[in-house]
Parts: structure tokens; C-alpha cells; sequence
């Protein structure tokens, strides 16, 4: 038996020797598909955050590795790959992107016991759970309220037509039930709704068509990128100059590349303020331009803000302190131009930026 | 000292063989390792050098397989161009239709505006809302309407269809002809291109995004690769590394960057034990060692046993003459060394034979049994003498090797071997009960003693069967018990006042031989028509109620007596024959029991005679093994004395009854003679009293005299009667009592000089019969009244008469009379009185076989009148 002393004492000296094992965290987010460019800026955003920290020295000297997930903007396809990233060991999963799709991927993370850390996701569904989802959002309410404020108050619409998108429809009818009763109380007036499936078959002129007949002094679309582009184009050729509304969701980095003048003078709310000018944020869009080559949008602060909380998370935690735990108990976390305070349900909130498309660039509303 | 752990030869030679054959492979894998190790660098050469030459290849292939499509397209733009308007649909068209890659092909116009666009054929697009839209801001567009080439794009979102592509826009005219081609496509043009089906290649567009990916997917899914380092490199055109790890994987790199396309072929091939080739190979490697190891490790117990062969034979000889038993010949084989510890064995072996077979006939001849036994191993037999398996009737074959519970040498298994335990330490001799062949107890003195043989503690038990003579003890000792039992029984019978307590002994002493529960002991008596029932002298108590409890201590003192003859007790009385019933309820001569009644589960009921006459008989119960002709037996003596105790207690019953007779006759006499007694002193009493009466009218002094000298006699002689059926002894008179009555009379009679000369009595108290008292009381009634007649003067002033009685334990009565008168004549003689009064004293004095004597002077006179009574106590004594 004398031999199996310097095995061990060897094998130990390895086991020392050994690089660390990585930290790996997930992302999950539609990347092919109609709201691909906004999937693409969030994994891009996280993407950001760990090889900052990398850079930086890692966790306590462990690297991060980031495995990412594509769940196609379908609900089965996010339900297993969040499964099976749960199930590769991820310490936690950035996204998904839209509340749909946050909807069909919590129960396996929930299940695996994994904190999921949406960037985006506002759908009053999620929000007030005491679960394993937290999000960096505000919610649906707060949007939809300032955007029923706003423009009554400023752009002064009083009559509105609201075309929605029923495939996201955990954000959609969320914001809708938020937006109607609160710019109705204002005064305002929704002129009517016609709801589609997102899809190749829809006929966007149709339902332009369909907004139109109510005589609304407004569109709001409650859709994404694409959709809205596919809208807006068909309301310029129709109307050109009544005012367009888009919900948060479509402010994308590509819209105007997408939309071309058909989106000029459309009102978004984006959740980052475009025109800060700090140097952590100056040193995040320039980081971001290098790496990418694109500009950073709202879902890639977004994406950011998500990593860097639970990076941060992470290494504040104790022994034996799960990451859930750490994220409730270790607060505010510095997000990029917000300070990032979880409640107790994993809920924050986040302040809401007006901008127009003008001349191919988001502006912010004076 | 510690003992070294020991191992059998055979495994030590499998073990051998086994690290040899470990070894042997450990060196042939270090060898190989080192080969490998050396070969390491060329290996990785190769690899390198043949993925470069491939990513290369790979990105010609792809630049020719997408160049096709370039021209199509600019064939087609060059076509649309020239074409008239109306022909442009149906060459529009044709260039989504089938067979064709673009999903769709559109026409941007100089404003970015499209002016046609042609779709797949299954597209549910509605083709007419696309026309008119704006693609001025369109990256790929504005790339192509600038640079007036063709433009391949990077990896893009198609505004039109909303889904992720890339695309190729050929400038025509003042506008841009796009066709978008899905990924899908762009994968199968790849997986052609590629001919290594080890590569795994990564289309990388300009901004570091994941165009086709061939091989599984990537462990990092689809990432934005501009980051990895090797890209950088690519990008930077500096040297790539010879290995890459992506996703913990090691692989050969090689990028290509396609000029045409303007993207970035990253060609991976897996690297060591990732490549599938050095995989397989080094699977076969390892394998055929493991395979020869294995074989290695399965043969050596096969050799091993081979070549310990000769020594296990030798050995399990050695066992065998160790166990005893026999075998011919010892093993011989073809090493010499082996052999000749074979012969020595031999030899030894022979020799402890020897010694084993006086041991054991020494071990044989011994008279008493014995065995040696494990007994720190369960009391297992290891070998028996002769005279234990006479004594146990168990061969000894059929007793070596099995345990004393196995043979059920007692039937109390556990205290058996814990007394033999306590034998064996202790050293000292026991007796136990053992059991033989017929599992016949035998009561046997049993000793233990600690021996080692061959090294193992072992013990030799020695018995001695002495249950015969324990029997005889037994017997001896039960006898004793009976006999003292029924001496004491009949003593305390004679002795005591209450016979019944000699039963009650005899019951108990009945209930303890027998091991009963309850019985009696009833004597038989017989109706006066002859109908015998029983009259109990002892009975258990056995009342089961308050009810039951009270009638028993009621009855149980005088006797309880039982009639019904249809009973198991009765049946004794009417057969005269002892009743054994082992199943009382179901026996035809049961008269049942009353209910709450304790069970009756045997009964014995024994009759006994005195002669030919049946004068009692007993019954017992619930002897738990039943009653038999033994127990009856038995039980003779016992039968024996309580026939003589009934006798004996029924003649005393009769005897009572004789003095109760007798006593009831004396009081019928008693009260008789109280009552002549009675009307002898009533006659006296009117005897004196007619004297009485007539004196008074008497006028001659001397007749009055006379009278009434004859009413005090009388009068003296009623006291006496009336003394007698007073006092009520009618045989014996208390003289002091009589005397004091009759002193008081006298003095009565004799007034009123006895006012002034006084009569004293001092008597001591002492009794007789009347046959004395009488004659006594008349000499006093005579000497007194003489003394008041003539010893004073009638008008004498005072004077005193004294009376003395006194007498001796001896029987010797004295009577003394004094007067302190005038005293008697000069002369005086009794026999010359004419005195009828003296004379009469001179002859009761004779009659009472007394002395008479008196002396006399001027102060006065004293008689003295001595006589003897019988010396009996209840006719003289001191009260």
C-alpha cells in the first residue's frame, strides 16, 4: 500500500495546479427570426459584460464563460433550451427577450432551481412572483401609463388606433390592458384594435387599412421591429403624415436601417437615455462599437445591466448563499446609467426615455 | 507481538503473476506514451499544415459555389436591364422558382424604393405590400449602390421577410437587384464544399457573426466569434496557433477569408483524442492492452493454481490426518524438495496415529462416560468415550461433530450449557438432568474441565449417572416427610383440644404429596335408613363468592356434610371403592358443580375402612399429570392414620356424649338433694320452732329447760341443712359460716345475758362433711348454752365466751369453747353428770373419734375437743 501516498499527494498537486473551473452563464434569446436584431444586441450586451470582467480577473480568479441559446420564437424550443441549460450547470440564464418566451422557458429554470435574469421582458404576468425570474425592466405598467401621458399631454393625441401583435400577446395585451384604461382616463379615446399573428401571411395593409377607418389622429402599433416597419410603411403610403407610436419593444438599432422614411417621426420609449454622455457609458458604447461593429440598443444595455448584476452578484455572495439569495440580499447593483435595487419578488424599476426617428437616428424627445 | 496477516499461497501467486502482468503493460504504455510524446510535434504538423490546406480549398470551393449564384445574378440584372418592362415578372420569377436558391429577389430603385420582387412560390407573403418599400437605409443595398459591384452580405435580417439571411445585390442601372439566400442554403453549399468529414468549419461574416456552422453544434451556440482570439489573428493576419481550445476542445485551426464573399472560413479539426482517427486509434490501443490485461489477470488464478498445486496436496493431506481421518498415500509430484516434505509428513503423521490410538483406548476404558467438547463453539462434541455412548445410546458417529442442544442432551438447552459454562469455570461438580436415547431423564453428577488439544480449548466433560440413587433419597426423604407428617398429625390430634387441627395437617400433608389443589377428609355416617352421607373433618376453602365464603366459615368449624350420592364422592360411598377421574365433566359418575364452582379437572376419591366398615374417605383435585393406582398407593399410610383419627375422634364424640349424660344426671341429683336438703332444714326448722312454742307455755323451768335445749339442738342441726343447699356443695359445710350462724342463734337465745357476757368466734375457715358438722355444731350448741346456764350468774355484769376453730393441713380439727365464769364443780367428772347435755357432748365427741378435754379454774372453764377429718381437699382446706 505504500504506493498509493505519492499517488494521492500527486493527484492533489494537479487537483492544485489546475486552471479553475469557468463560471458559466447562459443566454437565451430569439437570434433567428423577426426579433432577431433585438436577441442579437442582448447576447452582444452580455456577451460585453463577461469579456469586460474577464479582462477584469473574473469571479475570484475564475473566468465566466457564456453559453448561448437560440429559442427561435418558439415556446417549446425555449422551454428545452432553457432545460437543457439548466441542465449544463449554468449559474444563471440572461433572457429570453420577449415575455412570451419568458413565459415558456421559467418553468425548467424554475424547476433546476437557476436564476433567470430577463433584460427586457416587462409583461405584468411576471412581475410581483416571488420566483427564480428577475427582471431589469421596468414593467408594462409604468410604459404603458407614461406612454398614455405623454402623448396626451405632449404630442396631444386624443384618438387613438392600436394594431397589436397576439404572438408576443403576454407583453402585448399586458401593455393594452395598462394603456387603454390610463389614456382613457386622460380623455383619450382608442379608436379601435385589430389584433394579427405575427407572421409572413398577415396583410399589414389590411390592417392598416382596418386602423385607419376609425379616423384615429394616432397609430400605435404594440408589435416588434419588423412588424411595426411592415405597418409603418403601409400607414406612410396611406396617411403620410399621421403620427406613428411604437411600443418599446421596436426600438431597435434597426429600425431605420429596416424601415427606411417610413419610420421617421415614430415615437418610441427606449429604457436608456441615448444621449448620456458619462464616461462609463461613453466606455460602454465604445467598447460595444469595437467588438461589434453596431451600435449598442436598448436590449444590449439592457443585456449588459443583466450580466453585470449577476457578475456582481456572484462576487459579493457568501458561502453557501445561492445566487438568487445573493442577488436579493446584495444590493443596488450599478447598471450602467441606472441603479439596479431588487425587490423581494426580483421585480426593479427602470426610467423610460421618449425618442423619435429623425433623419435615420432616435432623438431624444425635448 | 503482531501476527503477519496471512495469505494463501495461491493467491500470492495470482497476486504475483497479476503485478507482473501489470507491469509489463504499464512499461508498454510508457514506451508508447513516450513514443507518442517525441512523435507529438511531427503529428501536429501534419495536422496543422493538412486543415490549412483544406480551409483554403474549402474557401475556393465555397467562392466557386457562390460564385455561380453571383453571376446568376448579374446575368439576370444584365438581362432585367435590357428586358422590356412587361417581360421582367416573368424573369423575376424565374429566379425564385423552383430549383432556385433565393427565397427572394427584389428590385431596390435609385431612391431605395422596391420596384419588383419576386418570392418563392409557397410563400404566403403578400408580394404587392412589399412593392414601395423603402430600402434606403438598407445596409447591403447602399454597399452595392455605392461601390457599383456586386456585394455579398453579411448575415442580415431581411425587412421583407422578416427572417435572418444573407444576401447578394448586383447594381443595375440606378438600382440594386438583391436576392436574399436563406442560411439553410448557405449550409448545404458548405457541407458540399467540405470533403474532410473530420472539419468542422465556422462562416464567419465581417462583424464576427456565425453565418453556417457544419459538425454539432458548438458548446458556446451561436456567439458573435469576432472575440476568439484565433479570428483576431486571422484578422490581423498574424500567425495562427497550432491549437485552439473552444469549448474546453482542443482543434487544429485554419482560417481562410474568402475575397469574393468577404467572409472568414474557420476550419477546425479535432485534435488529439478529438480526432475521430486518433480516437479510434488509441480506443484499439488501449483496448488490446486492457484486453491483454484482462487476459493477463483471468489466466493468473489458472496459473497459480496450477503451480501450487503440489503444495495444496500436500496441505489438504495434513488436514486430513489433523480431522482424523484415513487416506492411502501421500501425493508425489516432480519437485524433489516437495516430496521430501511429503515423506516427513508422512512419518509425523504415522507417529501422532500412534499416539492417538493410546489416547483413545485409554480414553475408552474409562467406566464412566466422557466427552470433549467446544465449548466456546456451542458445546460441539469433538469425541466421546464407549462408556458415553452405552450410557447415551448415540454411536460415535453419530454424536462427534453435532452440539449437546443438537442431541438434545437435556430438554433445558440454555440452562444446561450455562451450568456447564459455570462447571467448566468454577471446576466444581454439578448435578444436572440429561436425557438418553429414549429421552428417559437422568439425574447425573456432572464435572467440566478445560483441556487443550492441538491448540484449541476444548473441555472434557465426566458424568455420573446417579438417578437411581437419587431415587432411593428421594424416596427415603418423601417417606420421612409422610411419617413426621402423620406423627404430628396424630399428635397435635391427641394433644390438641380441637381434634380438627390434626385433619386440617393430614389434608395439607395429602395436598403436598399429591401435588393437589383442593380435597377433604369427611368421615362416612349413615342415615338412620341406613343411606351413608359424609361429614367433613377438613376441607380446602375454596368459596368462590361472599355468599359461598360466608356459609364455609359458618359450617367448615362443626363439619360440612354432603348427601348427594350421584357424585364422584359419592360414588366412593356407594361402591366402597377408590374413583379415579382423569376427565370429571365427562365422567358417567359426575354430579356436576355448582356455578362460580373452581374447575374440576381430576378427582381422586379413596375410601377407608376400619375393619370391614367404611368410616371415612378422601377426595383431592386437579393433580396436574391426573391420579393413579401409584398416587393411590402412596397415599396408604396417610389412609391409614386418618382411619384411626376417625375412629379415634368418633369414640371421643362418644364419650362426650357418655359425660354429657352424666353431667346431666348429677344436676338432676344435685337439684334433688338441695331439695331434701331443703325440707330436712324446713322439718328441723319446725321441729325447734314447735319446741319453741312449746317452752313458751311451758311453766316448769326445767321442763322449759328441757324444751329448750331440744329446739337449740334441733335448731343447730337445721343450720347444718340449711348450710348445705345454701352454699351449693351439698357434700361439704364451711364450718366457719356454720358456726357463725349458730354462735349467732345462741347468743339470740340466750338474751339478755348475752347482751353483757359476749360470745366471740374466731374461727379459721375450714371445711367438712356433714357427718362431721353436725356433731360439731351440736358440742358448740351444748358447751355454750352450758356455759350461759352455768357459768354466770343471771345477773352476772359481763363476761365473754370465746369459740375457737381452728385446723391443720394434716386433717386435725380443734375446737375450743372458754367462758370466764365460775368454772366447773370441784370434782367434775362428764362420766358422773347427769348432765344429758355434756353427755351428749362426751358421745358426739366419740362419735367424731375425737378427744375430748377441759380444764377449769375460778376464772373460768375451756373445752377442747380435737378430732380428725379424711385428708381429702375438698373435705379440709384453707380457703
Amino acid at each position: 500500500m505504500n504506493f498509493i501516498a505519492p499517488l494521492l499527494a500527486a493527484g492533489l498537486l494537479l487537483t492544485a495546479c489546475a486552471r479553475p473551473e469557468p463560471i458559466r452563464l447562459g443566454f437565451l434569446g430569439s437570434l433567428t427570426g423577426r426579433s432577431s436584431d433585438l436577441a442579437e444586441a442582448a447576447r452582444n450586451g452580455a456577451m460585453l459584460a463577461i469579456e469586460l470582467r474577464n479582462v477584469a480577473g473574473g469571479i475570484h480568479g475564475r473566468t465566466i464563460e457564456l453559453t448561448v441559446r437560440d429559442d427561435a420564437e418558439s415556446s417549446e424550443t425555449a422551454a428545452k433550451a432553457a432545460a437543457e441549460l439548466s441542465a449544463s450547470g449554468v449559474m444563471a440564464i440572461i433572457g429570453p427577450i420577449t415575455s412570451s418566451m419568458v413565459i415558456a422557458a421559467l418553468p425548467a429554470a424554475e424547476k433546476a432551481k437557476v436564476v433567470m435574469v430577463t433584460p427586457t421582458a416587462t409583461s405584468m404576468q411576471l412581475v410581483g412572483q416571488d420566483d427564480y425570474l428577475f427582471r431589469i425592466n421596468a414593467a408594462t405598467r409604468d410604459y404603458a401609463r407614461a406612454y398614455a401621458d405623454f402623448h396626451y399631454r405632449v404630442t396631444g393625441l386624443r384618438r387613438i388606433a392600436i394594431a397589436m401583435d397576439v404572438r408576443n400577446r403576454a407583453f402585448t395585451q399586458s401593455w393594452l390592458d395598462e394603456f387603454r384604461p390610463a389614456f382613457t382616463a386622460l380623455g383619450g379615446e382608442v379608436t379601435t384594435l385589430v389584433t394579427f399573428e405575427s407572421a409572413d401571411n398577415v396583410s399589414f395593409a389590411t390592417v392598416t387599412d382596418d386602423l385607419l377607418k376609425s379616423r384615429p389622429d394616432g397609430l400605435l402599433f404594440v408589435a416588434g421591429t419588423v412588424d411595426v416597419v411592415r405597418l409603418a410603411q403601409q400607414a406612410r403610403r396611406r396617411s403620410p403624415e399621421l403620427p406613428l407610436v411604437a411600443v418599446e419593444w421596436a426600438a431597435s438599432e434597426k429600425l431605420h436601417e429596416l424601415g427606411g422614411t417610413a419610420v421617421e417621426g415614430l415615437h418610441v420609449v427606449e429604457s436608456y437615455d441615448r444621449s448620456d454622455r458619462s464616461a462609463r457609458y461613453s466606455e460602454f458604447v465604445a467598447a460595444y462599437r469595437k467588438r461589434f461593429q453596431s451600435e449598442p440598443g436598448y436590449t444590449s444595455v439592457n443585456a449588459y445591466d443583466a450580466t453585470t448584476v449577476v457578475l456582481d452578484a456572484l462576487g459579493r455572495s457568501r458561502s453557501g448563499q445561492g445566487l438568487k439569495q445573493a442577488l436579493l440580499a446584495s444590493g443596488p447593483f450599478d447598471g450602467l446609467q441606472q441603479t439596479i435595487l431588487f425587490d423581494r419578488h426580483g421585480d426593479t424599476t427602470r426610467k423610460g426615455y421618449f425618442v423619435t426617428m429623425h433623419k435615420g437616428r432616435f432623438e431624444p424627445v425635448r | 507481538m503482531k501476527r503477519a496477516r496471512e495469505w494463501r499461497l495461491r493467491t500470492v501467486l495470482m497476486v504475483l503473476l497479476a503485478l507482473g502482468a501489470v507491469a509489463t503493460l504499464t512499461a508498454l504504455l510508457l514506451v508508447g506514451g513516450a513514443l507518442l510524446l517525441w512523435q507529438q510535434p511531427k503529428i501536429d504538423q501534419n495536422n496543422v499544415a493538412q486543415v490549412r490546406r483544406e480551409a483554403a480549398q474549402l474557401a475556393d470551393r465555397m467562392e466557386i459555389l457562390l460564385g455561380g449564384l453571383q453571376r446568376q445574378m448579374e446575368v439576370a440584372a444584365a438581362l432585367l436591364a435590357r428586358a422590356p418592362h412587361e417581360a421582367r415578372g416573368a424573369l423575376f420569377e424565374a429566379l425564385t422558382g423552383a430549383g432556385q436558391p433565393f427565397d427572394a429577389v427584389y428590385l431596390a430603385g435609385r431612391d431605395g424604393i422596391v420596384e419588383a420582387v419576386s418570392l418563392r412560390p409557397q410563400s404566403s407573403m403578400h408580394l404587392g405590400e412589399l412593392v414601395g418599400s423603402d430600402l434606403s437605409a438598407n445596409r447591403l443595398y447602399r454597399a452595392a449602390a455605392q461601390r457599383k459591384t456586386p456585394v455579398w452580405s453579411d448575415k442580415f435580417l431581411s425587412a421583407l421577410s422578416g427572417d435572418v439571411a444573407v444576401g447578394i445585390a448586383v447594381p443595375m442601372g440606378n438600382g440594386v437587384l438583391i436576392g436574399e439566400l436563406p442560411l439553410t442554403e448557405l449550409l448545404g453549399a458548405l457541407q458540399i464544399a467540405i470533403r474532410d468529414p473530420r472539419l468542422s468549419v465556422w462562416i464567419i461574416d465581417r462583424r464576427g457573426e456565425l453565418v453556417a456552422e457544419t459538425g454539432s453544434e458548438g458548446k458556446l451556440g451561436p456567439v458573435n466569434l469576432l472575440g476568439v482570439p484565433v479570428v483576431q489573428a486571422a484578422l490581423a493576419g498574424d500567425l495562427l496557433p497550432n491549437n485552439i481550445t473552444i469549448g474546453g476542445e482542443d482543434f487544429y485551426p485554419a482560417v481562410a477569408q474568402s475575397t469574393l464573399l468577404d467572409w472568414f472560413f474557420l476550419v477546425r479539426m479535432p485534435a488529439g483524442l478529438n480526432d475521430p482517427d486518433v480516437r479510434a486509434n488509441t480506443l484499439l490501443v488501449v483496448g488490446g492492452l486492457a484486453s491483454s490485461l484482462l487476459i493477463g489477470m483471468l489466466l493468473s488464478p489458472v496459473v497459480a493454481g496450477w503451480m501450487s498445486q503440489p503444495i495444496r496436496a500436500i496441505t489438504a493431506r495434513a488436514r486430513q490426518i489433523a480431522a482424523g481421518q484415513t487416506f492411502e498415500g501421500w501425493p508425489r509430484g516432480p519437485i524433489s524438495e516437495l516430496n521430501a516434505l511429503s515423506v516427513d509428513l508422512e512419518t509425523m503423521a504415522n507417529h501422532l496415529r500412534d499416539r492417538q490410538d493410546q489416547f483413545r483406548a485409554v480414553f475408552n476404558a474409562s467406566p464412566l462416560p466422557m466427552a470433549v467438547v467446544d465449548a466456546a463453539g456451542g458445546n460441539v462434541m469433538v469425541d466421546i468415550n464407549e462408556a458415553w455412548g452405552l450410557q447415551f445410546g448415540r454411536s460415535r458417529e453419530l454424536t462427534v461433530g453435532r452440539s449437546a442442544g443438537d442431541l438434545r442432551l437435556s430438554s433445558h438447552a440454555s440452562e444446561f450449557a450455562a451450568a456447564s459454562h459455570d462447571a467448566l469455570q468454577t471446576g466444581e461438580r454439578i448435578e444436572v438432568w440429561l436425557l438418553d436415547e429414549d429421552r428417559s431423564p437422568l439425574l447425573c453428577e456432572f464435572a467440566a474441565r478445560p483441556v487443550a488439544i492441538e491448540g484449541k480449548a476444548l473441555a472434557i466433560w465426566v458424568i455420573r449417572d446417579i438417578t437411581a440413587k437419587k431415587q432411593t433419597e428421594e424416596l427415603l426423604r418423601a417417606n420421612n416427610v409422610l411419617l413426621e407428617g402423620v406423627t404430628r398429625a396424630q399428635r397435635e390430634f391427641i394433644l390438641d383440644t380441637d381434634p380438627r387441627r390434626g385433619f386440617d395437617r393430614i389434608l395439607a400433608l395429602l395436598l403436598e404429596t399429591t401435588a393437589s389443589e383442593y380435597g377433604f377428609i369427611g368421615e362416612v355416617l349413615l342415615e338412620p335408613d341406613g343411606t351413608p352421607y359424609l361429614k367433613t373433618h377438613a376441607i380446602t376453602n375454596i368459596a368462590w363468592s361472599d355468599e359461598t365464603k360466608d356459609w364455609f366459615e359458618k359450617n367448615a368449624p362443626t363439619g360440612l356434610e354432603f348427601r348427594r350420592l350421584k357424585s364422584l364422592f359419592g360414588a366412593v360411598m356407594t361402591t366402597r371403592q377408590t374413583v379415579i377421574a382423569d376427565d370429571p365433566a365427562h365422567d358417567h359418575r359426575r354430579g356436576g358443580v355448582p356455578p362460580g364452582h373452581p374447575p374440576l379437572l381430576k378427582f381422586l376419591g379413596i375410601p377407608f375402612f376400619h375393619g370391614d366398615k367404611m368410616i371415612g374417605m378422601v377426595g383431592l383435585a386437579n393433580r396436574a399429570g391426573g391420579y393413579d393406582e401409584a398416587v393411590t398407593r402412596s397415599l396408604e399410610p396417610i389412609l391409614a392414620t386418618c382411619s384411626s383419627l376417625v375412629l379415634a375422634y368418633s369414640l371421643v364424640r362418644e364419650r362426650k356424649l357418655g359425660e354429657e349424660k352424666l353431667r346431666n344426671a348429677l344436676a338432676e341429683k344435685e337439684v334433688l338433694l338441695k331439695e331434701v336438703y331443703h325440707r330436712v332444714k324446713n322439718n328441723l326448722q319446725v321441729v325447734s320452732s314447735l319446741l319453741g312454742l312449746q317452752s313458751r307455755r311451758v311453766v316448769d323451768s326445767s321442763a322449759k329447760q328441757l324444751l329448750d335445749d331440744g329446739a337449740n339442738r334441733v335448731k343447730s342441726m337445721a343450720l347444718v341443712h340449711e348450710q348445705l343447699y345454701r352454699v351449693g356443695n351439698l357434700s361439704s359445710i364451711d364450718l366457719r359460716e356454720y358456726l357463725k350462724q349458730l354462735t349467732d342463734n345462741l347468743s339470740n337465745v340466750n338474751r339478755p345475758l348475752s347482751t353483757r357476757v359476749m360470745l366471740r368466734l374466731h374461727a379459721e375457715p375450714v371445711t367438712t362433711g356433714v357427718e362431721s358438722a353436725i356433731p360439731l355444731g351440736l358440742v358448740v350448741n351444748e358447751l355454750v348454752s352450758n356455759a350461759y346456764r352455768h357459768a354466770y350468774a343471771a345477773d352476772a355484769p359481763s363476761g365473754s365466751i370465746v369459740v375457737r376453730l381452728s385446723g391443720s393441713p394434716e386433717g386435725q380439727v380443734c375446737l375450743e369453747v372458754r367462758d370466764d365464769g365460775c368454772g366447773l364443780p370441784t370434782g367434775f367428772a362428764l362420766e358422773k353428770l347427769n348432765s344429758l347435755g355434756l353427755q351428749l357432748v362426751e358421745t358426739l365427741a366419740q362419735q367424731l373419734r375425737g378427744t375430748l378435754t377441759w380444764d377449769t379454774n375460778a376464772e373460768g372453764t375451756r373445752f377442747l375437743l380435737r378430732f380428725g377429718v379424711e385428708a381429702h381437699p375438698t373435705y379440709l382446706q384453707r380457703s
